[in-house]
């Protein structure tokens, strides 16, 4: 990989103000996004998978306190830009598709406003009827029967897949050069899941950026992904491209989440398994490694000092030290 | 029994159902009310200067000869056929009297109800997007003291201030022969009066609610797509932090009529409040009787008006998804 | 009680409404001991500025405006303590029972209160006195009418939340009488909501008993109320401003002081109830 990564994030840590004190959220993720590739982001809820994505924006919530690392977008730093220039890749280089399609299109608008407010922020200086036919054109291509109709309708009017697939427009119509899904599919039934994952597949071709596909479920990310991300508890733990890491889990935590999705026992009948244990409390500051308590190769260092990352295979890097 | 589908029309009809039912309720309770009284009705009614022709007629109206339940039914009828009698005082149709200051209660509720509306929102969309800043305190600190302040002292005070000690404007009556201009400068302080109040009301409401919609995933959305922080708040919230707003606005417009009386009597201004006043000191009951109910008809449209308006901003009310203006207060 | 009182206290607007409302109620109970005759006519001293000896001057006959306005407070929160009383128990009562009785009995109350509900109340108050004829004894019972359908209307749906609790069922099942679940169990669990109503309406109370003896309906000359001491202070507002300033600024700090005190101990108790800002 001689080029530039087109999204890399170093030492990132995200603080929140809670009522039960301050509530480390990510530290000190490090990632690299390659340019058209598609990345998938794995993690227990909690982990901080959406946090990462929101930093990303510049949309952390008002009680997010001390953000610090360096998160580096083509060469410029998104955390100390002004709000103004952060605005303006907002809707133009970055797009994101959020989880629960039910509230975050505003109800008393209608997909056509959603659309072509998209358009106009983009500033590509054309017209209302300029803006009303791409915004067909692309509702089409999402797969929404009927979109002339479709654009006079209002959120509450459409199912749960096609307000995705209305967000999946809006996030398209403004070709970014990176995309960030988060979780798009966890608040939909399995057969609308199915076929948006489906539609996100085949919307590659359309995107010529890269997609940071955020979700808890390994089986998904393996379906779509070039690389996979494993994060826990704000923490990235392992990265590799989605074959090798499938072929050969290097962390035991990434090892435990695939033997929990695929489940098979001995006698080939599933088993819902999950991993023992709870999720380490974001507020504790503990030293040591942030899976330890729930790791069954821990070893005494493992509680005293944090692994540090580290490539264990062209591509492949691990934060573990029995990997 | 067919089930409606929920939708526009259901609405809409749900709406005027609920206030012919107002109207139904008030008309019946302005009968219950000639009913509590003691001795002869016609003659406590009419008050002290009615003859005894006009005693005998009174009584005929209100067939007083009649059961109970005809009389209400004969009450309905004159009531909806707006055939409130005849003023002992002027023999004016009653009807007339009270179409004759109409005009002048509407422009001073309305024109009040406009500038709360039209200081209020803004002022709450700032206090909103600058939170716990200086001017948010500052306007927290005075909606509350405006709040508290009856609107007849502040009447007072205003003709205190601008007619006594600063002698600006000529504010007492309407102006009536002195063309458009001098009629709007007597409708400031009243107008005024009343709006201050409610101007601490609506930034309040619009503030709190306001500051709730900018948290909502929605919102995150368009911050998301790069859109204008000015469209974001002033476009993509508004439109939802107004919904409470909007339903203050039938509840505000019903209670103004009411604070207008003060207004009206303050100012010496004609109008229903006038009308009610003089009415209730001269003792002449049917008078009041015909202000009472009109304003109540006037409360009972602003009310549908309301309900209408909020239909029309929240698409979801149209369809029947979500409850009325009435069930938000 | 300790708590909500501290939790009163921990709020700053809370502590100021508090201290403001006890110092009112304080000077309405001893006004006759703090200040001399409010009605003591002194024709020589007419529309007197404040001074050491009328700390807030003197009306157009020469009465003491000071304690006239202390003797306002104490008519003030006489009609407000009536009002409330009045409407309390009676909203208490109807509105239990329209929450527990029967549909028969439902209905018809909740036409009752729809209807009351739906008049501008200032309104209804008016055209009451138009039958009734002025006076405070028809001011506290046209006030309490027009307020009771909110007391009415908590004290039902709290009752019909508490209904199907697990401990009434239990009490049922037990063969507890009708007349023993509503008063050992639903009127002691639906107080604290009925408080916080009372409390808010106040303010409300205040402002419309002075707006009625303004218009000269409520309060009859001589007695001292806000309201007429606002209306003599309009007539010969061209002598003197002073009794209408002090007496405005009362009426406002009162509103104000049971404002802030009412939503202070609705948060202290039931913040469920914060239906606006």
């Amino acid at each position: 990989m001689s080029e530039l990564p087109l999204l890399s994030i170093r030492g990132l840590s995200v603080d929140f103000a809670t009522s039960r004190g301050r509530a480390h959220v990510l530290r000190g993720v490090d990632l690299d996004i390659a340019r058209g590739r598609i990345v998938g982001l794995v993690g227990e809820s909690g982990s901080g998978k959406s946090t990462l994505a929101l930093a990303i924006l510049g949309l952390l919530p008002p009680n997010a306190g001390s953000v610090q690392g360096a998160i580096r977008f083509d060469d410029v730093d998104l955390l100390n830009l002004s709000a103004e220039s952060l605005r303006s890749l907002r809707g133009r280089r970055i797009a994101m598709i959020f989880q629960d399609p039910m509230t975050a299109l505003n109800p008393v608008f209608t997909v056509g406003t959603h659309l072509r407010d998209v358009l106009d922020a983009k500033g590509s200086g054309e017209d209302a009827s300029v803006f009303n036919k791409r915004a067909i054109e692309m509702l089409a291509k999402v797969g929404i029967p009927d979109p002339e109709q479709r654009l006079k309708a209002y959120p509450h009017e459409l199912s749960g897949g096609m307000r995705q697939r209305v967000m999946i427009a809006m996030a398209l119509l403004t070709t970014p050069d990176l995309l960030i899904a988060d979780e798009p599919t966890t608040a939909l039934d399995v057969t609308i899941e199915a076929q948006i994952v489906a539609l996100i597949h085949e919307m590659r071709a359309h995107v010529r950026g890269s997609i940071l596909f955020i979700s808890h479920s390994l089986g998904l990310v393996s379906e779509l992904c070039d690389d996979v991300v494993v994060m826990y508890a704000g923490v990235v733990v392992e990265q590799a491209p989605s074959a090798d890491l499938f072929a050969n889990p290097r962390h035991p935590y990434t090892r435990a989440l695939i033997d929990c999705e695929i489940g098979l026992d001995d006698d080939g009948g599933q088993k819902l398994r999950s991993i023992p244990g709870e999720v380490l409390d974001p507020v504790v500051v503990a030293p040591g490694c942030t899976f330890a308590a729930r790791c069954s190769l821990a070893e005494p260092r493992c509680h005293e000092q944090a692994p540090q990352f580290r490539s264990v295979a062209p591509n492949h890097g691990v934060a573990c030290f029995r990997a | 029994m067919t089930r409606v589908e929920p939708g526009p029309w259901r609405y809409f009809a749900s709406r005027v159902v609920t206030a012919a039912f107002i109207v139904v309720g008030a008309i019946t309770l302005l009968f219950v009310l000639t009913q509590l009284v003691r001795g002869n009705p016609a003659e406590v009614l009419l008050g002290p200067r009615a003859t005894a022709e006009a005693v005998a007629e009174f009584a005929r109206r209100m067939g007083l000869d009649l059961p109970v339940h005809e009389r209400l039914l004969r009450f309905f009828g004159q009531v909806i056929r707006g055939d409130f009698g005849v003023d002992i005082i002027s023999g004016r149709p009653i009807l007339d009297m009270v179409l004759e200051v109409l005009p002048f209660t509407l422009a001073l509720t309305f024109s009040a109800i406009g500038l709360a509306f039209l200081i209020g929102v803004p002022l709450g969309c700032f206090a909103a997007t600058h939170p716990n800043g200086v001017g948010d305190r500052i306007a927290a600190v005075l909606s509350v003291g405006l709040i508290s302040m009856p609107s007849f002292v502040v009447s007072i005070y205003l003709l205190l201030v601008f007619s006594i000690w600063l002698q600006w404007l000529p504010v007492l009556g309407t102006g009536g022969s002195g063309g458009i201009l001098d009629q709007l400068t007597r409708l400031v302080l009243p107008t005024s009066a009343l709006a201050i109040g409610w101007i601490g009301y609506v930034a309040r409401l619009t503030r709190s609610s306001m500051v709730e919609t900018l948290a909502e995933p929605y919102i995150r959305t368009s911050r998301a797509y790069g859109l204008p922080e000015s469209k974001i708040i002033y476009k993509y919230a508004l439109k939802n932090a107004c919904l409470p707003t909007l339903a203050v606005l039938g509840l505000g417009t019903g209670r103004l009529f009411g604070e207008a009386v003060f207004a009206e009597v303050i100012f010496a201004r004609p109008g229903l409040g006038t009308l009610i006043y003089t009415g209730i000191s001269t003792r002449n009951y049917p008078v009041v009787q015909a202000g009472v109910f009109a304003i109540v008809l006037l409360y009972a449209m602003a009310n549908l008006a309301t309900d209408m308006a909020y239909a029309w901003v929240d698409p979801r009310i149209r369809a029947g998804l979500r409850g009325t203006a009435a069930e938000r207060r | 009680m300790s708590t909500i009182f501290g939790h009163i206290w921990r709020s700053s607007t809370g502590k100021f409404g508090l201290i403001l409302a006890v110092a009112i109620i304080g000077s309405a109970v001893f006004a006759p001991w703090l200040t001399g005759d409010p009605n003591r006519i002194d024709v020589l001293n007419r529309f007197a500025g404040p001074s050491w000896q009328h700390w807030m001057g003197t009306d157009h006959l020469g009465r003491d405006l000071f304690s006239r306005i202390l003797h306002g407070a104490r008519i003030a929160m006489e009609v407000a303590a009536a009002v409330t009383a009045i409407a309390l128990s009676l909203g208490t009562v109807l509105g239990v029972a329209a929450g527990y009785g029967p549909r028969q009995v439902e209905r018809p109350i909740l036409i009752l209160f729809d209807i009351l509900y739906s008049f501008p109340n200032l309104i209804f108050a008016l055209a009451l006195v138009a039958i009734l004829g002025p006076g405070l004894e028809n001011v506290v019972i046209i006030v309490a009418m027009t307020v009771m359908p909110h007391f009415g209307r908590i004290a039902r749906a709290q009752v019909l939340r508490l209904k199907h609790a697990p401990f009434l069922e239990a009490e049922r099942v037990l063969g507890a009488s009708t007349a023993r679940i509503v008063f050992r169990h639903v009127i002691p669990n639906i107080a604290g909501p009925l408080i916080v109503v009372a409390g808010m309406e106040v303010p409300a109370v205040i402002t419309i008993e002075a707006g009625l003896s303004f218009l000269g309906l409520g309060a009859r000359p001589p007695l001292a109320s806000w309201g007429t001491l606002l209306h003599d202070g309009y007539t010969y507002l061209s002598q003197s401003a002073w009794p209408v300033f002090f007496a405005g600024m009362m009426l406002t700090t009162a509103t104000l002081a049971f404002t802030l005190f009412g939503e202070a101990l609705r948060d202290a108790i039931d913040p469920r109830l914060r239906t606006d800002p």
